[in-house]
């Protein structure tokens, strides 16, 4: 459990101090963009991508609009958001027989 | 009367009724099915804490029939045509959907319709209800990929709503009552809280006509006012179990859905942990072997 934590730690300060290669960068928009095209040949979907879209921010996006905002995203910003989110405290969540002085 | 408003594509159009319900379509022509699902903006962060799982009570008795049909009924006529008609209860939100052959579509627009504004919360059907869901909240306890989660979002919004658990707790499902649901859908369930989408084989026009005896005769309505959680969050919450494995859940307050860096953020969790190539699937799992299952995941 100690070593998970802290390879885990290590692999969040690692994306802070350093961000993503360009290579993670096309996997990774990659398989956002070919997901959601691949998740939206059926109606009920398509349907729920508006909802959930309308609910949050009273908006309506095409599919073509979303997927040029995930396309427009560079490293920088990614490194932005990184330090932006894991530069906040974190809460640690256990469920299991587990020797608290691990939990750090 | 209805009034049009631009649309950002040929095929998506949108129409707010005199109500202010908003009615959105999407012509998918070569498709044979049509979804309809009605959106409201009301969820577990909106519940007052001795009512807390009341949005998910009132999602299942919805489907628990109206003054003109029953359970059965409903069940039967989905059924009938190989449809399905199901809702989910989230912290901001409540969807209730249908998807049916395009040629069936009026049949959902029209149970959908009903059981949205005539829902006739039977006592014995509330009671009925009351078991299934406190069966539901035992499920979750005894599922501990599940527990883990609630105890996170429990340890990032401590004492705030968006914390709860959508489901409630034993004690508030226990205690609440069949006046206080129905109470619950008057005041949110109605036009300016909703939202109506289709998509698939259809005529937007036919849609928003075929709503206008249910969904387009009520009036009022408002949206639920939110109060942003603190900035604290509890550095730990451990449940002592004896499972097999421990499940470790780990997380940072991001950012809210309005924030523009909300698409950076899903291209960092998927680097970070969105799929077998991602960082932590190959660190943790296959170099280190730690675990069976790594993964992480953002949310907005």
């Amino acid at each position: 459990m100690g070593e998970l934590l802290s390879v885990v730690d290590d692999e969040v300060a690692k994306l802070v101090a350093s961000g993503v290669t360009e290579g993670e960068m096309a996997v990774a928009k990659g398989f956002i963009e070919g997901s959601l095209v691949l998740g939206l040949e059926d109606s009920g979907s398509r349907m729920a991508r508006l909802g959930r879209s309308l609910m949050a921010r009273d908006e309506i996006v095409t599919v073509d609009e979303q997927l040029a905002r995930v396309h427009a995203v560079t490293a920088d910003d990614v490194a932005a958001v990184a330090a932006r989110v894991f530069g906040g405290p974190r809460a640690l969540a256990v469920v299991g027989h587990v020797d608290d002085a691990v939990l750090t | 009367m209805p009034t049009a408003a631009p649309a950002p594509t040929e095929d998506i159009r949108e129409t707010r009724l005199g109500n202010g319900i908003r009615i959105v379509t999407e012509r998918m022509p070569e498709a044979r099915s049509v979804s309809l699902g009605v959106w409201v903006g009301v969820g577990g962060r909106d519940e007052p804490a001795e009512l807390a799982g009341a949005s998910h009570f009132l999602e299942h008795l919805v489907f628990k029939g109206t003054s003109t049909r029953s359970a059965r009924q409903i069940a039967e006529a989905v059924d009938a045509v190989g449809g399905e008609m199901n809702a989910f209860t989230n912290r901001e939100h409540t969807a209730y959907y249908t998807r049916l052959p395009a040629a069936q579509a009026d049949l959902g627009f029209a149970i959908l319709g009903d059981v949205l504004t005539d829902p006739a919360f039977r006592p014995p059907e509330v009671e009925a209800e009351r078991h299934v869901i406190l069966e539901e909240i035992l499920m979750n306890l005894d599922v501990p990929e599940d527990h883990v989660h609630t105890l996170l979002a429990e340890a990032l919004f401590p004492g705030h709503p968006l914390g709860r658990e959508v489901l409630g707790t034993r004690e508030t499902v226990e205690a609440a009552t069949r006046d206080e649901i129905a109470d619950f859908f008057a005041h949110w369930y109605r036009p300016r809280n909703l939202v109506v989408v289709a998509a698939g084989h259809l005529d937007h026009d036919r849609v928003v006509d075929a709503l206008g005896p249910t969904l387009g005769a009520q009036d009022g309505g408002e949206r639920p006012v939110r109060e942003r959680p603190a900035d604290a969050v509890e550095p730990r919450a451990v449940l002592d179990d004896p499972t097999e494995q421990a499940h470790v859940a780990m997380g940072w307050r991001a950012v809210d859905h309005f924030d523009d860096d909300r698409y950076a953020l899903m291209v960092a969790n998927q680097v970070l942990g969105g799929g077998m190539s991602s960082r932590l699937f190959q660190q943790v799992r296959e170099e280190r072997g730690l675990c069976y299952s790594v993964y992480s995941w953002a949310s907005t």
